[in-house]
């Protein structure tokens, strides 16, 4: 095993590596940008270099410098987290030029799985199943229509030139086809001076389900099961769960067959994530493979038990997966809430600054993955993203009475955060009942925002009030203090107060 | 006995609080009932009460005047006036919307720094003096152009309400 590895990232995700790293006895080493010394994951690490300005180009992005530190001190792996040189092959390439580790695939597959057209062509290969359409574009409507009965309706009819809705027709039923074919044709050639159109499969309110891969150098390859990841804001996700609650049982099976087929297409090697869309009929369609550590992989390790972290070193140091399919379960269900500096009630404006308090929930099966800690600073420059708050249940419902229960012993003071804005999407009816898809926050977001309750207003105006009084009573014992000269002590200080009030008529 | 005012819409709503012993305060609502609560802070910014055996935890940290209180991951801005803010608050600091040329304490307090001499010619809303009250200094300036007649404070003076602090003529 490796006795010191480079996490090549910051904030949480940089923390919680470093936590592996710590357990299985490795150094751990920082990076940080001029704008990030006093950030968390500097904090944490055992040693920690600066590789340059705030802006990520500059630092986070800088293989050369990262790597050139890697070697001076004498790191043998990088860890590159999420984001910033995860997925960047070239980066990969130079790791193993210069004999480092890189702790995640080999360059030909993130190419691979980097680029759209040849993911699907490979994929298609390996029997994976795509959204369906046709590549080619077709002339008769009635030829069209035959392609479009076989996909299932609704289709949607795209023009080859596209762009910005021209030419684009959904179609709902068969009776519709042939004049929407003959409408869309005449309307990109008119857009485009080009009417070739071609017909795609419209996948109606899908959920995105991913699934989660780890793949061996020895050609073992296992899939640690489903999250249910629909709940996002401007495609962003914000709330993950496993299992997902509307996946039955057999398409569970043959999504977990078809992930494991998806990586071996690309000789995948360590930690990996594939993506597709489900739609309500269980259909499901390959959208893309992450070929690294996904940021919701904490509620995967809560169900199954296996610290994904800790086998993509033991994967990258050699070692053979230490279980097969058949060890791996999904017990129980977690859930994972992204708390973010960002404000719910300004169209999710990212709201950096000092973090001036910060309390963390604790407790049973509660899990807090932060990048942050109390008087903190959330710098400017970098994904607002500031945590992770992650539990497990016996069962969903047990799961999400947990997670509110979390919510409420979350406080983040200085700086705006959706800790509240979790709260309400977890007492959604459309949440509640699990059938929520990718529109679910959008369309929530259009509806009246349910009232705080608890008799929130009159509570927390009282709290407002005993705040002022107490402040009051303390400048004014200071006050009092002052202008009698030096302290004395043995009196009273209710009567030195109720003295000074009487005085200052306040 | 302290009065904390909540502007609510065009009308107030006024608290009253009583300090009862350290940390037991006796409070009248705006719906006219009277309970005792007994209260905390743990911290500076944290504040429990427990109000008729219901105990209850809230984060409170004031930003710009205003109150930022939090409670089980919610979030409200409330200004709570006391009475001396609220006198501020209707003589406006700084003698905003006075018409007359003086240039008088809005606050009780004392007089830390003089940013003008006899004689000097001012503009409106340039600083005149400061005067420092519950440990907060408060700019105050002149309401309109002019000139110094006289400044009879100095630096060090303790000033009540409506305590003449600078002396102006109209620019004509």
């Amino acid at each position: 095993m490796f006795k010191k590895v480079l996490v090549a990232n910051r904030g949480e995700i940089a923390v919680r590596i470093m936590r592996t790293l710590k357990e299985m006895g490795i150094s751990t080493v920082a990076i940080y940008s001029e704008a990030d010394r006093r950030a968390f994951h500097v904090r944490v690490a055992d040693e920690a270099y600066c590789v340059g300005p705030a802006a990520s180009s500059e630092s986070y992005l800088r293989a050369d410098k990262i790597i050139e530190v890697a070697k001076s001190c004498g790191a043998e792996a990088i860890h590159p987290g999420y984001g910033f040189l995860s997925e960047n092959s070239a980066f990969s390439q130079s790791c193993k030029e210069a004999g480092i580790v890189f702790i995640g695939p080999q360059a030909y597959a993130i190419e691979m799985m980097g680029e759209k057209t040849k993911a699907r062509t490979l994929m298609e290969k390996a029997d994976v199943p795509l959204v369906p359409g046709t590549k080619e574009a077709i002339e008769d409507s009635l030829v069209a229509l035959d392609i479009a009965k076989t996909m299932n309706f609704p289709v949607l009819i795209k023009a080859a030139a596209g762009g910005g809705g021209k030419g684009m027709r959904r179609v709902n039923e068969e009776g519709e086809f042939v004049a929407a074919f003959e409408g869309a044709k005449r309307e990109a050639l008119n857009a485009f001076g080009n009417g070739d159109v071609y017909v795609e499969k419209y996948v109606l309110n899908p959920k995105h389900v991913e699934f989660q891969v780890l793949a061996d150098t020895h050609g073992n390859v296992v899939h640690l099961f489903e999250r249910d990841c629909s709940v996002q804001r401007r495609h962003q996700k914000i709330i993950e769960e496993t299992p997902c609650p509307t996946l039955l049982p057999e398409t569970r099976k043959r999504m977990g067959e078809v992930a494991i087929a998806a990586a071996k297409a690309v000789d995948y090697v360590g930690a990996g994530t594939v993506e597709f869309l489900l739609d309500v009929n269980q259909d499901f369609y390959f959208l893309e493979m992450n070929t690294r550590l996904q940021v919701e992989h904490p509620i995967t390790e809560m169900v199954t038990g296996i610290d994904l972290v800790r086998w993509q070193l033991k994967i990258a140091a050699g070692e053979k997966l230490g279980f097969t399919q058949e060890d791996l379960v999904q017990r129980g269900h977690s859930i994972e809430c992204r708390i973010y500096a960002e404000d719910p009630d300004n169209n999710f404006a990212p709201s950096p600054g000092k973090i001036t308090f910060l309390s963390t929930p604790s407790g049973p099966w509660v899990r807090d993955d932060s990048g942050v800690y109390s008087t903190a600073t959330v710098p400017v420059h970098y994904d607002p993203m500031i945590a992770k708050l992650i539990v497990w249940g016996e069962d969903r419902e047990h799961a999400m009475q947990r997670m509110d229960r979390a919510l409420c012993e979350y406080v983040v003071s200085g700086i705006t955060t959706n800790v509240g804005f979790h709260r309400e999407v977890l007492a959604h009816p459309s949440f509640i009942d699990g059938k929520y898809n990718t529109e679910f926050v959008p369309d929530m977001m259009k509806e009246n925002r349910p009232e705080k309750g608890d008799n929130f207003d009159a509570l927390t105006e009282l709290a407002a009030v005993l705040a002022q009084h107490m402040a009051d009573e303390k400048l004014l014992s200071e006050g009092g203090a002052k202008t009698s000269g030096p302290k004395k002590t043995g009196q009273n200080p209710w009567k030195q107060i109720s003295r000074a009030m009487n005085l200052r008529r306040i | 006995m302290a009065n904390y005012y909540i502007a609510d819409g065009d009308d107030e709503k006024v608290y009253e609080v009583i300090s009862l012993s350290e940390g037991l305060y006796q409070i009248t609502n705006p719906k006219g009932e009277t309970f005792e609560i007994d209260a905390f802070m743990p911290i500076e910014g944290r504040l429990n009460f427990v109000h008729n055996n219901r105990s209850l935890d809230f984060d409170v940290r004031e930003e710009d005047g205003t109150k930022i209180v939090q409670r089980r991951g919610l979030r409200t801005f409330i200004e709570v006036l006391n009475e001396r803010q609220k006198r501020m608050r209707i003589a406006g600091v700084g003698g905003r919307g006075k018409s007359g040329p003086d240039l008088t304490s809005p606050m009780a307090g004392k007089v830390v720094a003089i940013e003008c001499a006899v004689g000097d010619a001012t503009e409106e809303g340039q600083v005149l003096i400061i005067v420092e009250a519950m440990k907060m200094e408060n700019d105050l300036k002149a309401h309109v152009a002019g000139k110094v007649i006289d400044i009879p404070v100095a630096v060090g003076d303790a000033v009540e309400v409506g305590d003449i602090l600078v002396t102006l003529e109209v620019a004509e």
